[in-house]
């Protein structure tokens, strides 16, 4: 409780931690946010840019937002040109009904924070299937934001359990454990991914592919936490508390779970929140080259993948928006961790 | 005897090579018995409380035997050693400020030890037995004392719940390494009364390692005067300080003696 006021009086912390909280909710609730299923796709809207929306109707003096229909003609290069249908108008509704879903999974609802009933609304414009980019946006955030949580998760409780081990009896069994860390962190962790990648078979389900790339990204992080976390244990395991739990026989595994382990949270703690990034970038790279999360199934890194052509990007430069999320999400769990970093630093306070 | 210390040997690794910490020691201590091992600093006298409980660092050499209750204790496993630690024999540190974790109440450190040593389960035990013995190691205000953190109290009262918990699981052996270095005078001379008392009480016996010739004068009964790892001498207490025999003893006694004047 105490951190979490700290941060919110740290000017970047506060906003760091705004924006995460605000992209976790509506990742969390994309179903509602979104006006449609993930993999709706509409070849009549293909790349379709973002739809502009308009407030003041002098014709038929109406007061709202709303949006205008839309029509294209093709151009003597074969691209379609899309242009505003002013003779349709859809009001955009709040709270109306839209595509069924199960709401956090609980209970089935249709209703959406907005729609735009018979029209098509596209907030960050549309992709090459017409699909919205908006929608898999969001949805493709539950992947990206997840993987980073989770991997992270995963990888402190390994590197906890090893660097705890190896800092707390040293000798032999640090020895060889630091050495596997190390021949961990040896291989550029980029091509360590791609070849525990290849060595799973390419045609699993989604849900596979999701586990996967969990178990190999938290597989090539945890070598570092646990050489921070073993580094601690050397220092904590000198401590006359933890001779004196010795010399009243508490067992070695009690003795690293009670008195080591917890001293170093407040560190690993800022390790894990500035390591999120690398798992959500190693998540965006594997499923850009196609390798990690396939279509219909969102996540940040394979809605850029259509990006990848200069041409694409030129023509249509709105597709270029997950690559913002990733940018600021990355951003914010830095700027989060560095001010987790001042507040833990305990020659701050004496300051 | 209890407690017998045969021959033992313990060499440190140190800069590439193995030094000695202590050389051939023998003595033993018998039932009831407040033993005083005197030293000065580097003398081993800590190294040796450390080996009874085989605790020595990995780095470490060691040869002869010490036995408890006709065990060698060097050839206990891992889980007898466990056993030993704690319920048989009891360890007071030199610096009670820092023998408690920092961030746990005193409470939930004293619970932890009786679950885990004694497998006591249900909670209204424990906490007799906790209060039981806070006020066998005569400490006031029990209730306020188990809500604190270490840093909340005097080295005096640390030392109290200290010894506390060391008798809670009933050893039969109590080391006190330099219980009372760290305390002020009056506080000292309270803790030493303290273990008479427990002895009384509890039929322990107490190893009290010091370099305070006083507290061995008041307390012990025979003493074992310790330098640079080799016994010189080991006597009751009142023929040590009228009839010294070794050089060393009478040196040290000489420098006591002219504190007192």
């Amino acid at each position: 409780m105490r951190i979490l006021k700290e941060i919110i009086k740290n000017k970047a912390g506060r906003i760091a931690l705004l924006v995460l909280v605000l992209l976790y909710f509506s990742v969390i609730f994309a179903p509602f946010f979104a006006p449609y299923p993930y993999d709706d796709d509409d070849v009549l809207h293909s790349y379709t840019p973002p739809t502009k929306i308009h407030f003041l109707n002098l014709k038929e003096k109406q007061f709202g937002p709303f949006i205008y229909g839309q029509t294209y003609e093709v151009s003597e290069y074969y691209q379609r040109i899309y242009q505003e249908d002013k003779s349709k108008i859809y009001p955009i509704k709040f709270f109306t009904k839209g595509f069924k879903y199960k709401f956090l999974g609980l209970w089935e609802t249709d209703r959406h924070l907005f729609g735009v009933g018979e029209g098509k609304i596209y907030l960050l414009g549309a992709d090459l299937k017409g699909r919205d980019i908006f929608t898999r946006i969001l949805y493709g955030g539950r992947i990206s934001l997840s993987i980073g949580l989770i991997g992270a998760a995963i990888s402190l409780c390994i590197g906890l359990i090893i660097g705890g081990l190896s800092g707390y009896f040293g000798g032999r069994v640090d020895n060889i454990t630091m050495r596997i860390c190390e021949m961990v962190m040896m291989i550029p962790s980029f091509y360590l991914m791609l070849a525990l990648r290849a060595s799973f078979p390419p045609n699993l389900t989604s849900t596979q592919v999701y586990l996967l790339i969990i178990v190999i990204l938290s597989f090539i992080g945890w070598a570092s936490t646990a050489r921070i976390i073993r580094g601690m244990a050397i220092s904590l395991r000198e401590n006359e508390y933890v001779y004196a739990a010795k010399a009243m026989g508490l067992s070695h595994f009690k003795i690293i779970i009670r008195h080591i382990l917890p001293h170093t949270l407040s560190y690993a703690l800022v390790a894990v929140v500035l390591r999120i990034p690398a798992y959500i970038l190693g998540e965006a790279s594997l499923s850009l080259i196609g390798l990690g999360i396939q279509d219909p199934e969102a996540s940040w890194g394979n809605l850029l993948s259509s990006a990848m052509g200069i041409v694409n990007i030129r023509l249509f430069p709105w597709i270029l928006i997950p690559g913002l999320f990733i940018v600021v999400t990355v951003v914010c769990f830095n700027m989060l961790g560095d001010t987790l970093r001042d507040i833990l630093d305990p020659k701050r306070r004496i300051l | 005897m209890i407690l017998e210390v045969k021959d033992l040997s313990v060499s440190y690794w140190s800069r590439a090579k193995y030094v000695d910490a202590l050389k051939k020691v023998s003595w033993g201590i018998g039932e009831g018995e407040i033993l005083g091992i005197v030293g000065e600093s580097g003398s081993g006298k800590s190294t040796l409380a450390l080996s009874i409980l085989n605790l020595l660092p990995p780095d470490s050499k060691s040869q002869g035997q010490i036995i408890f209750k006709e065990k060698n204790i060097f050839k206990a496993g891992e889980k007898e050693s466990e056993i030993l630690r704690g319920n048989q024999i009891g360890l007071i540190f030199q610096e009670p400020a820092s023998t408690f974790n920092p961030v746990l109440s005193m409470r939930y450190q004293f619970q932890e030890i009786l679950q885990s040593k004694l497998n006591i389960k249900s909670k209204a035990e424990i906490e007799k037995i906790i209060f039981d013995c806070l006020e066998k190691a005569r400490v006031r205000q029990p209730q306020r004392i188990l809500k604190s953190y270490p840093h909340q109290l005097s080295g005096g009262q640390l030392q109290r719940i200290a010894i506390a918990i060391a008798i809670a699981l009933k050893p039969t052996l109590l080391i006190a390494d330099e219980p009372t270095s760290s305390l002020d005078v009056t506080i000292e001379s309270q803790i030493v009364h303290l273990f008479k008392e427990l002895r009384a009480e509890l039929k322990l016996t107490i190893i009290f390692i010091t370099h305070n010739l006083d507290l061995v004068k008041t307390l012990c009964d025979r003493v074992v005067v310790l330098y640079q790892g080799v016994v010189r001498e080991i006597k009751a207490k009142d023929e040590l300080f009228v009839n010294p025999e070794d050089d060393y003893t009478k040196s040290l006694l000489d420098s006591f003696s002219q504190l007192e004047e």
